[in-house]
């Protein structure tokens, strides 16, 4: 008989969430994010202002006690605008991340598990897709559905999922010769089975890391689409939007294009060390019992 | 002679019977195949054990795949109980797996890491839906407990087990579904030696427990010769030898076997150490051009021309006891 | 010259670039016929009736099955015709043709900036690991990946257009009019454009240079009393070649994209900026004809860089 494994062996290594916490980036990162969360859902509640009430006697003012960032070319408050914007930055984000992922997820995996025409046939049709530059296949497909922060996010989940296809495919050809693959087809597992049970599992953690990665391309990608008029519309306040805005009047007002720009670089900052956060977390060896 | 004879070699009613099977893989960007396992008839009577020997790049886990039905043939047939496995559809061909499972050499790799090893243990069960889930994790948790893993160590992950720990789990979950074929693989080679004893006699008390038929593949003539009633050794895709483990032991005909047993240090009978080891020069051939003939003939200390212009006949140099080898005869 | 074997190599790559093209075309063309907007919609102008409305269908062949109007789209295509845009009723070749040279020099512009730069921080990074060099660029490529191409162009214009009058902040000088001008005139946008380029091409070159220097031969090498700065250049840079190459295609891509942004915030009149607003007028041929246009370019580069590649590739032999 074998000793059972020593019980201090188990409990000598620290929790997941402890060591997480002893990385200060880690800590800043997530703190921001929290913030920025409770900013986004609170947005009505927080914000000084409308951020779509116009004041014409205090247009482009600097910032003062009543206007902390200032005013815009209409007098809409930049810090409430600013405020109102992370809801749609924030989520359209998530959601264009996902909905690649969802296309690009299963159509990567049968590549991979099935090969031959299967892997072909999607391998083409991604090949072709990636050779279109991810922002001018999102520009071609928001024109095409018209201008809205919805469909912008409907085009930046098709840009972006080809990218998730190729390295799901990728991933699961490799899990796929994995040992535990075999011994599950050896008791009996049918295809189905051993995509969900053992491929897919085993599978997911590159995926999700790359979901985390392109979090942040998903966010300047949709503040370029409200930048160039194809996502948020006016007069709704989005980061981008307001940027096209700074844009017109960069001369007289230069100051209206640090809070939209410095919130966009922050919360992309953030959400690529989240990415980076969850490569670490999702080691299968930090899995315990 | 191009094949062996696809006369069998075992008992009359045998539980698994192989003939002429050959089992070839492509070579990528290359009109060449891997002749992995190159025409091998054999057959195994209910309840014994066939220790299969080889060197690496023999093939014999190539065959040991077939056995179980993991690895189609490119030509021949693998017969449990009368019925050829490859030639029912896949769904039948995957729900009659529970009568013949595999333990492979790797422990820690043959189990998914992200399941726990119960859920592991219980999956046959789940995929042949058998009883509902509690009676599932039940039974999973009595067969862990049989093969020595108690219900705290079936909640862990594979890598919070040792090795011999994780071979034991492979046990468990081959065995739950109550096979009546158990092919091993390599099945400790990957083990301390101290823990090999343990799992070698574990998998002696489960045969006599549950009737098990074994097909025991393994480099190592020591394990072989310990738990097998008769021995087939292997090279570059074919049997050289085959026979009842106390003749090939006591008087082994081909010089491959001969080769082989000489090289063993210890837990052989002593008149072998004194005679002259003999040293197998080079290394094993390529499977994806094996030498005319014979193919043991490029390493083997008595061949002679005829051994690469004509390939040795499978013939009964005894009873029971089967050679591929122009020269060797029995002194029986 | 080349050898047989690489002949049959390059073939290969170039037939199997063929496949993938056709999906390219017909990737942009469906795009346009598989939304909801109704190009004979548009057409019809602003008080479209059911008869002027299948009219214009039937004109414009949108009445026919998919494929069959792909096919007359391809024929047309073959022979150079886009056809015209619906806002100017310009034909949208000759539109893209008077503003593909802007786009061009931004973009090969940007391109010398991000490999020049690129290779400089890279190389010096790899040398001195850990070094202020080293710390310095793999912080500047951590936040260039969170940097948006249209911010960095308005700082840019902000600083040294408006306030220190060093650059032009809009427009742009045809090269064929005035090649010092022109190319003075498109360093701001080159500049925000290379950005994420130099970051991708520092990251590369860091890695592929640190994986040489920590290979065994080179610690041998080291060992036997070799100076860093000779085992650097007369090894490391053997690698430099193959990594640039494997990223040119990937760089150029995204410069291709960024060029969208970077024209609108200059007001420069090339391709990127005429999609934009063609895109929000919606005019469909415009859209259609720049996208094909692109993305021909980009696959040109990445089927020019699998060329090489077979050609310098030592296995091929």
């Amino acid at each position: 008989m074998a000793a059972p494994a020593s019980p201090q062996a188990r409990r000598r290594r620290p929790s997941r969430l402890r060591v997480l916490l002893r990385d200060a980036g880690a800590v800043v990162t997530l703190a921001y994010l929290a913030l920025l969360l409770f900013v986004a859902i609170a947005a009505s509640w927080l914000a000084p202002y409308d951020p779509v009430r116009l004041d014409l006697t205090a247009t482009l003012a600097g910032p003062s006690a009543a206007h902390w960032a200032g005013t815009d070319d209409l007098g809409r408050d930049v810090l409430s605008r600013l405020m109102y914007g992370a809801g749609p930055s924030v989520f359209s984000s998530i959601a264009a991340v996902m909905l690649a992922a969802m296309i690009g997820v299963p159509f990567g995996l049968m590549a991979g598990f099935f090969g031959g025409w299967v892997d072909a046939a999607i391998g083409r049709v991604t090949d072709a897709l990636l050779s279109f530059p991810t922002i001018l296949l999102a520009v071609g497909i928001a024109a095409v559905l018209g201008t809205s922060l919805t469909n912008a996010v409907i085009a930046i989940g098709i840009a972006f999922s080809p990218g998730f296809a190729r390295l799901m495919r990728a991933t699961t050809m490799a899990v796929k010769q994995e040992l535990y693959v075999e011994a599950a087809r050896a008791i009996g597992a049918g295809p189905v089975w051993l995509l969900l049970r053992h491929v897919l599992p085993n599978a997911v953690t590159p995926v999700i890391v790359n979901a985390g990665l392109l979090l942040g391309n998903a966010l300047l990608a949709e503040a370029s689409l409200s930048f160039l008029g194809l996502g948020v519309q006016p007069p709704q306040a989005s980061w981008g939007g307001m940027l096209a805005r700074a844009l017109i009047y960069m001369e007289r007002a230069p100051e209206l294009m640090y809070p939209p720009g410095l919130a966009l670089v922050l919360t992309a900052l953030a959400f690529n060390s989240l990415g980076e956060m969850a490569r670490r977390w999702l080691d299968p060896r930090s899995l315990s019992g | 002679m191009s094949a062996p004879a696809a006369r069998t070699t075992a008992a009359a009613d045998p539980i698994i019977r192989v003939q002429a099977l050959k089992i070839h893989f492509p070579v990528r960007g290359s009109d060449e195949t891997i002749k992995a396992v190159d025409g091998v008839s054999f057959a195994v009577a209910a309840g014994e054990t066939l220790g299969v020997i080889g060197e690496s790049g023999s093939g014999k886990s190539t065959l040991g795949r077939a056995l179980v039905g993991l690895i189609a043939p490119s030509a021949g047939t693998v017969e449990q109980r009368g019925e050829d496995i490859f030639a029912l559809p896949a769904r039948e061909l995957r729900r009659r797996r529970r009568d013949f499972q595999i333990i492979f050499q790797d422990p820690h790799a043959a189990l998914n890491p992200r399941r726990r090893v119960l859920a592991s243990v219980r999956e046959p069960l789940d995929i042949a839906r058998e009883g509902g889930t509690a009676e599932r994790q039940a039974r999973a948790l009595v067969m862990l407990e049989r093969v020595g893993i108690g219900a705290e160590q079936a909640e862990r992950y594979p890598h919070e087990l040792s090795g011999g720990q994780k071979q034991r789990v492979n046990i468990a979950r081959a065995l739950v579904l109550r096979p009546s074929i158990l092919v091993a693989d390599e099945a400790t080679s990957a083990l301390d030696v101290s823990i090999q004893a343990d799992i070698l006699n574990l998998y002696l008390e489960l045969q006599a427990e549950f009737g098990l038929t074994y097909v025991c593949i393994t480099h190592d003539l020591a394990v072989a010769m310990h738990i097998s009633d008769r021995i087939a050794v292997m090279y570059l895709g074919r049997f050289m030898e085959y026979g009842p483990t106390a003749a090939i032991s006591r008087a082994p005909l081909h010089p491959y076997t001969k080769a082989l047993l000489s090289a063993e240090p210890v837990a052989l009978p002593s008149r072998f150490a004194q005679d002259a080891r003999i040293v197998l020069q080079g290394e094993i051939p390529s499977p994806i051009a094996p030498p005319s003939g014979c193919r043991f003939r490029t390493r083997c200390p008595i061949a002679a021309d005829r051994c690469a212009a004509e390939e040795p006949a499978w013939r009964e140099a005894a009873p029971g006891h089967w050679i591929a080898c122009h020269f060797a005869v029995s002194d029986a | 010259m080349l050898s047989r074997n690489r002949w049959r190599v390059v073939r290969r790559r170039i037939l199997q670039a063929m496949p993938t093209l056709a999906i390219v075309s017909f990737i942009s063309f469906i795009i346009l016929h598989i939304g909801p907007g109704d190009p004979a919609l548009l057409l019809a102008g602003e008080f479209p009736t059911e008869e002027s409305i299948a009219e214009i269908r039937a004109l414009y062949g949108f009445d026919r099955p998919i494929l069959v109007q792909y096919a007359s789209w391809v024929w047309q295509l073959l022979q150079g015709d886009l056809g015209r845009s619906l806002q100017s009723d310009e034909p949208v070749l000759d539109l893209i043709l008077n503003r593909l040279p802007a786009t061009l020099l931004i973009v090969c512009y940007a391109m010398v900036i991000a490999f020049v730069g690129g290779s400089v921080l890279g190389i010096a990074a790899a040398a001195r690991r850990g070094g202020a060099v080293d710390r310095i660029a793999t912080g500047f490529a951590t936040l260039a990946d969170a940097l948006p191409y249209f911010w960095v162009a308005m700082l840019l214009v902000s600083f040294l257009a408006l306030d220190w009058r060093l650059f032009p902040a809009t427009g742009a000088v045809p090269f064929s009019d005035d090649p010092i001008e022109a190319i003075w005139a498109a360093t701001l946008p080159a500049i925000a454009l290379s950005i994420s380029g130099i970051a991708q091409i520092t990251r590369q070159l860091r890695a592929a240079m640190i994986e040489v220097l920590d290979s065994p031969f080179v610690r041998t090498l080291r060992a036997k009393g070799l100076s860093s700065r000779a085992i650097l250049w007369k090894h490391g840079m053997k690698n430099v070649g193959v990594t640039l190459i494997t990223v040119v295609g990937l760089v150029f891509s995204g410069k291709i994209g960024g060029t969208l942004l970077t024209e609108t915030v200059f007001a420069i009149p090339g391709t990127g900026s005429a999609l934009i607003t063609a895109a929000i007028n919606k005019d469909y041929f415009v859209v259609q004809g720049i996208i094909m246009m692109l993305s021909l370019f980009v696959f040109a580069v990445n089927l020019a860089v699998d060329l090489l590649y077979a050609v310098l590739d030592p296995r091929v032999e």
